[in-house]
């Protein structure tokens, strides 16, 4: 595949250059990682759908788009460690 | 951003259908998510515990497992060694602060009471089909 390059600010390159080291990589190598983690809107909704046929397929459970509302804002809760406890 | 690691109970619930993980799964990767990680030495005793459990949950995409090897392996013996079970000091190692997970992880868990005294943040399940509200 053709390579091609990025302008971007030297310190956002020093971050990169930061964290490629830590993970022992390079950070072609760290942005395609991040590029592969940062999924586009609608390949987010088509992963969702296939993981609510399958979980319905698989143990009858139904989530309905009410669901997936609530499941959003009860992941936001949980990630800012409302509901969570220290043990 | 908190991660989340499923342990084993809550891949077993998963399998059995519990709305709240189930919704939980669903809605990770709709919105800017956290990851949903599965500790290898959950997913075998999931398994172990009913048959079909562990592959269930290693089929769905929205899964990343957690290998323990290297640091982490000296790191669950030790745990090991003092009474801790092999998967719940597999979730409590790679749920602490960690240089790949600075701000550790959240662990998912129908059993919160095992993590007693760990020091790891839990978001416990609950035991029944509870609606997500």
């Amino acid at each position: 595949m053709p390579q091609v390059s990025v302008k971007i600010d030297e310190a956002v390159r020093d971050r990169l250059a930061a964290v490629a080291a830590e993970r022992k990589t390079s950070i072609a190598a760290l942005v395609e990682q991040l590029s592969a983690d940062t999924l586009p809107h609608a390949e987010r909704v088509a992963r969702m759908e296939r993981t609510r046929a399958h979980l319905r397929e698989t143990t009858g459970v139904v989530i309905t788009d009410d669901d997936v509302v609530k499941g959003s804002r009860l992941l936001r809760d949980i990630a800012e460690g409302r509901g969570v406890e220290v043990r | 951003m908190n991660h989340l690691l499923f342990d084993d109970t809550a891949i077993l619930a998963l399998g059995a259908g519990h709305h709240l993980a189930s919704s939980l799964l669903v809605a990770s990767r709709l919105v800017s998510a956290p990851n949903v990680y599965l500790p290898a030495l959950g997913v075998a005793a999931a398994e172990m515990a009913r048959e079909g459990a562990g592959a269930h949950a290693v089929a769905l995409e929205e899964f990343d497992i957690l290998p323990a090897d290297g640091l982490a392996a000296l790191r669950l013996a030790t745990l090991v060694t003092d009474g801790v079970a092999w998967p719940t000091a597999q979730v409590i190692v790679a749920a602490r602060p960690s240089l790949e997970f600075p701000s550790g992880l959240t662990v998912v868990s129908t059993g919160a009471e095992r993590y007693d005294g760990a020091g790891v943040r839990v978001y416990a399940l609950g035991d029944g089909d509870s609606r997500a509200d």
